[in-house]
């Protein structure tokens, strides 16, 4: 199972908020959380897919910045 | 996509656990944590949910092996004196074969997690000790007190020697070596100070 890593700024229980229905509309994202004490506020998603691009569209399609967390 | 490694994942334990007892729960962040493991952070959360979640899966592997460690030739229907010998015996094997860990668990039992982290772990070692102890008190062999200071009576002076052994001073910095001796006159106060 794949287990996507991204860096973004969801910040505040405001953004995750607006971030929910989005990853949870998504029947491709089985599980995720976002990390909100780090600094790269990371968004871990294990997924049934490793189709990154749909999923950084639709977080930035909310405002935020979404980028795939580099190894 | 990403792949697991079991060897980052243990070089990731293991500076979780160094990181934890020198500088305590709050001491360290995923970053630090990454770059002293020698990962990048993209591959620590490919293990863990976050930094609680490492804390959580360090402490359920050791409690694990900690009560594993503590059962070992343990039955609770042996007489106090017996049964209480054997734990003490086993625990201080595992604290003076483990110091790191011990001091891991240490950290934990004095934080907010500690509550949380008793959830995870399956009663089995409880329902162990609080029948040993309701026969004990059933025999007249140990007198009825809230068991915490059950615990700090039975307990606690047998970690604070080692906690001097390990930590090479105690009282006054004097020089304080941990023996069995030591420890067998230790028990017998107990004992003492716990009979009805």
């Amino acid at each position: 199972m794949p287990i996507l890593i991204f860096k973004t700024n969801i910040r505040f229980k405001k953004d995750l908020k607006k971030i929910e229905p989005v990853l949870n509309g998504i029947d491709d994202v089985l599980k995720w959380n976002i990390d909100r004490h780090d600094i790269d506020k990371v968004l871990r998603i294990e997924a049934r897919t490793d189709n990154l691009e749909m999923i950084i569209n639709s977080i930035q399609q909310e405002g935020y910045l979404c980028e795939e967390l580099p190894d | 996509m990403r792949t697991r490694d079991e060897n980052k994942q243990q070089s990731i334990r293991e500076k979780a656990l160094e990181m934890i007892v020198q500088k305590g729960l709050d001491g360290f962040s995923m970053q630090k944590l990454a770059k002293a493991a020698g990962v990048s952070p993209a591959t620590f959360y490919i293990y863990y949910k976050d930094k609680e979640d490492l804390i959580m899966q360090l402490w359920l592997e050791e409690t694990k092996r900690m009560t594993e460690e503590t059962l070992k030739n343990f039955d609770p229907a042996m007489s106090f004196r017996e049964g209480l010998k054997v734990q003490w015996i086993n625990r201080a094997r595992y604290c003076m074969k483990n110091p790191e860990k011990m001091g891991f668990l240490e950290q934990l039992r004095h934080s907010a997690l500690w509550g949380k982290s008793f959830k995870l772990v399956g009663d089995d070692f409880k329902k162990v000790m609080s029948q040993f102890v309701a026969n004990a008190i059933k025999n007249k062999e140990l007198v009825k007190v809230p068991v915490e200071v059950y615990w700090s009576i039975a307990f606690a002076p047998l970690y604070n020697l080692v906690k001097f052994h390990i930590s090479g001073g105690s009282v006054g910095g004097n020089k304080f070596t941990f023996s069995e001796k030591i420890m067998m006159e230790t028990l017998e106060l107990v004992l003492k100070a716990l009979k009805p």
